[in-house]
């Protein structure tokens, strides 16, 4: 597969996603400059930080008057989540030199993970992976940093009663289901501890249940895994071949093989 | 709060979120990941999709209003069918829309 191959790949799978991210970048843009950032500020903050849940999150912070360190803390435990996809991507994307590394790290959003999870158990190529990776990431980071910017320029223009910001849910609601229709046993487990904690931990302060939820679910996916044996198959080929003993793992046949036709979540998200 | 208190907010909350996707990807074997942590990696992607959707979608306590609650139950039940059954993103999208639109519409 050649890079442009691969990229267009992952821009097509892309699709979708930036049409649900469009909603989303515009109520972070209008949310930054109601809570009272300049204008530059609310624009820079979606190109420097690139993250719109702890961006969100950040911004409601500020808006109850919340200490700074509250909110950095916030911040790392949202972005939390992006150090085990860097655990789980290391592998993947091993073959590019270290500052090529680093802007693909800095490119890095839940939908790569997501995508990426679901197609690289049919990219033998460490180019390729690379070249997918970054086809999902620059349209998505592309629509996501210009339509906040259209938020900020909007301001309040955005009707409120379409609540075009529950796409974002959906999204992720899809991509769920797919990792878990695909899913073996243990991932079944951690899919549904996590779901059960995260709505009951939902109160915790900070957004903790997030973190709290996610954990919860992986150590149940470990249990249920330890218990009964190891899966028959991965259910989600997201495991690090950076490391020999992972390696296996990998190379195992992907769950979503064969059977994602090119429209499908499969062949994508 | 002030201009500079709002970039040395800004620059600091994108130092931490960089730091966390730079981890692995940049410093590679430098870190070594316990087998256990390895194992656990597989179940990441339905763990935390599950953790961040979940609560969009449920929610209990005093704050739950059943008007705005509805809607949601119910594009929430109607997109998890149609994902299960299309794996479509689109699909997803449309249904979950309309129905929250629709249930909206409904209870006025």
């Amino acid at each position: 597969m050649t890079f442009s191959q691969g990229f267009r790949e992952g821009a097509r799978d892309a699709l979708p996603v930036v049409l649900a991210v469009t909603p989303f970048g515009v109520v972070v843009g209008v949310a930054a400059v109601e809570v009272g950032l300049s204008v530059a500020q609310a624009i820079g903050i979606s190109y420097i930080v690139y993250a719109g849940t702890a961006q969100l999150a950040a911004l409601q912070l500020i808006a109850v008057g919340s200490p700074v360190a509250v909110i950095l803390v916030t911040t790392l435990l949202l972005n939390l989540r992006f150090a085990l996809y860097s655990a789980a991507f290391a592998g993947h994307l091993r073959a590019a030199p270290v500052w090529w590394r680093a802007v693909l790290a800095f490119m890095m959003t839940d939908q790569s993970m997501a995508l990426g999870s679901q197609r690289y158990g049919r990219f033998p190529e460490r180019g390729a992976k690379i070249a997918y990776y970054l086809g999902v990431s620059v349209p998505v980071g592309f629509v996501w940093t210009t339509a906040s910017t259209l938020g900020v320029l909007l301001g309040g223009g955005l009707p409120a009663g379409w609540s075009l910001e529950f796409a974002v849910p959906l999204v992720f609601l899809t991509l769920w289901v797919v990792a878990m229709v695909r899913g073996t046993p243990p991932v079944w487990v951690a899919g549904a501890v996590a779901a059960a904690v995260a709505v009951l931990a939902r109160p915790l302060p900070f957004n903790l249940g997030l973190l709290a939820a996610a954990f919860a679910g992986i150590a149940a996916g470990l249990w249920w895994e330890t218990r009964h044996g190891p899966a028959p198959r991965p259910g989600v080929a997201i495991v690090a071949d950076a490391a020999p003993a992972a390696r296996a793992a990998t190379t195992a046949p992907d769950a979503t093989g064969g059977r994602a036709a090119s429209t499908r979540v499969g062949a994508k998200p | 709060m002030s201009t500079a208190g709002g970039w040395g907010l800004i620059l600091a909350m994108a130092a931490i979120t960089f730091a966390m996707r730079a981890s692995f990807i940049v410093l590679q074997d430098r870190i070594r990941l316990p087998a256990l942590v390895r194992r656990g990696l597989a179940y990441v992607p339905a763990a935390v999709l599950a953790a961040i959707v979940a609560p969009a979608f449920v929610q209990f306590g005093g704050d739950a209003d059943i008007a705005v609650q509805a809607p949601r139950w119910a594009a929430g039940i109607v997109g998890a069918l149609v994902a299960a059954r299309t794996q479509h993103m689109v699909a997803v999208l449309f249904a979950g829309m309309l129905t929250l639109w629709g249930v909206q519409a409904l209870l006025g």
